[in-house]
C-alpha cells in the first residue's frame, strides 16, 4: 500500500470499491505503521490490534457479499475522552486506567455503522485539559504536537491513521493540526453530539475531525451527519475577511505567511479584504476565559477532592480558581456571550469566510500545548472552524491558516476550504516520517 | 460588616480573589495558583468594566393564556 496520494479516506475508499485494496490490508498496514512509529511518537493510549484484525476481516466478509459502506474499511483513532466499547477511557487520568467503556458513544457507533475501523485510543492530556500528553509533534521531538488531542494530531501527521476524532473546548482540535500539520475541522456547536464524551466545559466542548485533506474531511463530515449531501468539490473563488486583530498578535514569521497566502488567494481570484474585529479581542477572551474555568469547576469540584493528587497543576489550579468566579459575573459572562457571538455573526456575515492564522507562533516547546487565544473565539462563538497547513518555518515547523464562518454554515465553509487548499503549498511528510 | 463589603467592593478583582484563594486552599497553595489568579482576575475585570446594560427587552407576554387567565 503506497502512503500518498493512495492514503487518504478518499483514495482508500475509492480501492477499496475497485477491488484493489481490502480492508485487512490497510488496517495491517496501519498496524505495522503504528508499531515502527510509536515508539518515537507516543500518539496512543491503548490500541486494539486483534479487534482491529477481526474487524477488517468480517469487512471483507461484507465486501464479498457486495455491501460496501461509505467509509468502508478506513482506520480511524478516537480520542481518550470518547467512549468506545470494550476499550478503556482513561482520559489522561490514572485512576481512570481501568474504565473500560460498555458502550460506544454515538459518533463510534456511528463511525462503526459507516465501516471505519477503530483502532484504538489517542493520547489526550489530562481530562482534554491543558497538563501536557506524553505524545511528541513528529516534525521535531522537542516540540508540543498541541493539545489537547495530541494523539490525534501526531497520528493522522505520521499517516498512522487517515484520519481521528478529537475535541475541542478552547482550540484543541485545530491547534494540533496546526502543529502537526495536518487539517483540523470543528464543526458548529452540538452538530457532532458530545454524549458518552467526557466533558471538559459542556457549553464550550466540541467534537472535531483530524485528517490529510479538506475533501477527506468533507466526505468523513457528511457520512457522519447521516445526511445525504451532494458534496461535489466545484467551488468558486470565496470572498474573504482577513481579520488583522490576530495578525498583530503574532510572530512575524507566521503574520508573513499569512499576508502570502491571502495574496495567493487573492491572485487566483479570492477578494481578500482586510478587517478588524468589532468587539475587542481581549473580552472575548476575558468571556471564554471565565466560562471554560467556572465549567470546568462545575465538572472537577468533587472529583478533584476525591483525586486531588492525580491532578495536573494546571487543571487543578483552573478548578480551584473556578470555585472562586462569582456566580453574578459568570451569568454576565454568558450574556455577554450571546451578545458577541451576535455581533461576531454579522461580522462572518458579510463574506464566505474570515481568514486568520490558527496560531500565533509554531509549536513551542513540550512544557506546554501551545496558545489557544486564535481558536478559542470561534469556540466561544460556537461556530465552524477549520485549519490549513499552508507552508513550513525556517526551522522547519508546520504553519497554518485558520478559515471561519458562520454558525451553521459548516458545509460551505469546507467548500471555502476545498477552494483555499488547491492554492496553498503541499507540506511534505515530517521527519519522523521520512 | 456593611463597612467591610463595602471595602471588598472597592477592592480590585485580583486582590479580592487572592483573599478568597488564601482563605479557601491556605496562602501557600493561592500563591502557587497566583498565576491563575491572575488572568482570571484580568478576565473578570474586563467583564465588570463591560458594564451591566445587556439585558434583553422582557418577552412581551400579555394576552398570553396562562393560570390567571384559565
Amino acid at each position: 500500500m503506497s502512503d500518498q496520494p493512495a492514503f487518504s479516506i478518499c483514495g482508500l475508499v475509492s480501492q477499496i470499491k475497485e477491488r484493489r485494496l481490502r480492508a485487512s490490508d490497510i488496517v495491517a498496514a496501519c498496524l505495522e505503521r503504528i508499531e515502527r512509529l510509536e515508539p518515537k511518537l507516543q500518539a496512543w493510549a491503548f490500541l486494539d490490534p486483534e479487534g482491529s484484525r477481526r474487524e477488517a476481516e468480517r469487512l471483507d466478509r461484507l465486501a464479498g457479499s457486495g455491501t460496501l459502506l461509505p467509509l468502508h474499511g478506513v482506520p480511524v483513532g478516537v480520542k481518550d475522552i470518547i467512549d468506545v466499547a470494550g476499550m478503556p477511557t482513561a482520559a489522561g487520568f490514572e485512576p481512570y486506567r481501568g474504565r473500560v467503556a460498555r458502550v460506544d458513544a454515538p459518533i463510534v457507533a456511528r463511525l462503526r455503522a459507516l465501516g471505519a475501523v477503530v483502532l484504538g485510543k489517542t493520547h489526550t492530556t489530562q481530562f482534554a485539559f491543558a497538563d501536557p500528553a506524553p505524545t511528541v509533534n513528529p516534525w521535531h521531538p522537542e516540540r508540543t504536537p498541541g493539545g489537547s488531542s495530541s494523539g490525534s494530531g501526531a497520528a493522522v501527521a505520521a499517516r498512522m491513521v487517515p484520519f481521528a476524532i478529537g475535541s475541542q473546548t478552547a482550540g484543541s482540535v485545530l491547534r494540533p493540526a496546526a502543529y502537526c500539520g495536518t487539517i483540523g475541522f470543528k464543526p458548529s456547536y452540538g452538530w457532532l453530539t458530545t454524549s458518552g464524551v467526557v466533558p471538559l466545559a459542556w457549553s464550550l466542548d466540541h467534537l472535531g475531525l483530524i485528517a490529510c485533506t479538506v475533501q477527506d474531511t468533507a466526505l468523513a463530515y457528511v457520512a457522519l451527519l447521516e445526511q445525504r449531501v451532494d458534496f461535489s468539490f466545484q467551488p468558486q473563488p470565496p470572498r474573504l475577511l482577513l481579520l488583522t486583530d490576530f495578525l498583530d498578535r503574532s510572530e512575524p514569521v507566521v503574520r508573513a505567511n499569512l499576508l502570502e497566502v491571502a495574496q495567493s488567494f487573492r491572485a487566483a481570484g479570492a477578494p481578500v479584504e482586510e478587517r478588524r474585529l468589532p468587539v475587542d479581542l481581549d473580552l472575548l477572551l476575558a468571556v471564554h476565559h471565565v466560562l471554560m474555568t467556572a465549567e470546568t469547576a462545575a465538572v472537577h469540584r468533587e472529583n478533584l477532592s476525591r483525586y486531588r493528587e492525580h491532578y495536573g497543576p494546571r487543571l487543578r489550579a483552573a478548578v480551584e480558581t473556578g470555585l472562586l468566579v462569582p456566580a453574578a459575573l459568570e451569568l454576565h459572562a454568558r450574556r455577554l456571550r450571546a451578545r458577541l457571538a451576535r455581533v461576531i455573526d454579522e461580522l462572518l456575515g458579510q463574506a464566505d469566510a474570515a481568514l486568520l492564522p490558527t496560531v500565533p507562533a509554531p509549536a513551542p516547546g513540550r512544557e506546554t500545548t501551545g496558545d489557544r487565544s486564535f481558536q478559542a473565539v470561534w469556540t466561544l462563538c460556537r461556530t465552524p472552524s477549520i485549519s490549513l497547513p499552508s507552508g513550513l518555518s525556517p526551522d522547519g515547523l508546520p504553519l497554518a491558516i485558520q478559515l471561519v464562518a458562520r454558525q451553521g454554515h459548516d458545509r460551505s465553509l469546507l467548500q471555502v476550504a476545498a477552494w483555499c487548499e488547491r492554492a496553498l503549498p503541499r507540506l511534505p511528510e515530517p521527519p519522523v516520517v521520512a | 460588616m456593611r463597612d467591610e463589603m463595602q471595602r471588598a467592593e472597592q477592592r480590585p478583582w485580583g486582590q479580592m480573589l487572592e483573599t478568597f484563594a488564601a482563605a479557601l486552599y491556605g496562602p501557600e497553595r493561592a500563591r502557587e495558583l497566583e498565576t491563575e489568579i491572575a488572568r482570571m482576575a484580568e478576565a473578570l475585570e474586563r467583564l465588570s468594566e463591560e458594564g451591566l446594560d445587556l439585558w434583553d427587552a422582557a418577552p412581551d407576554l400579555r394576552g398570553v393564556p396562562g393560570e390567571e387567565s384559565a
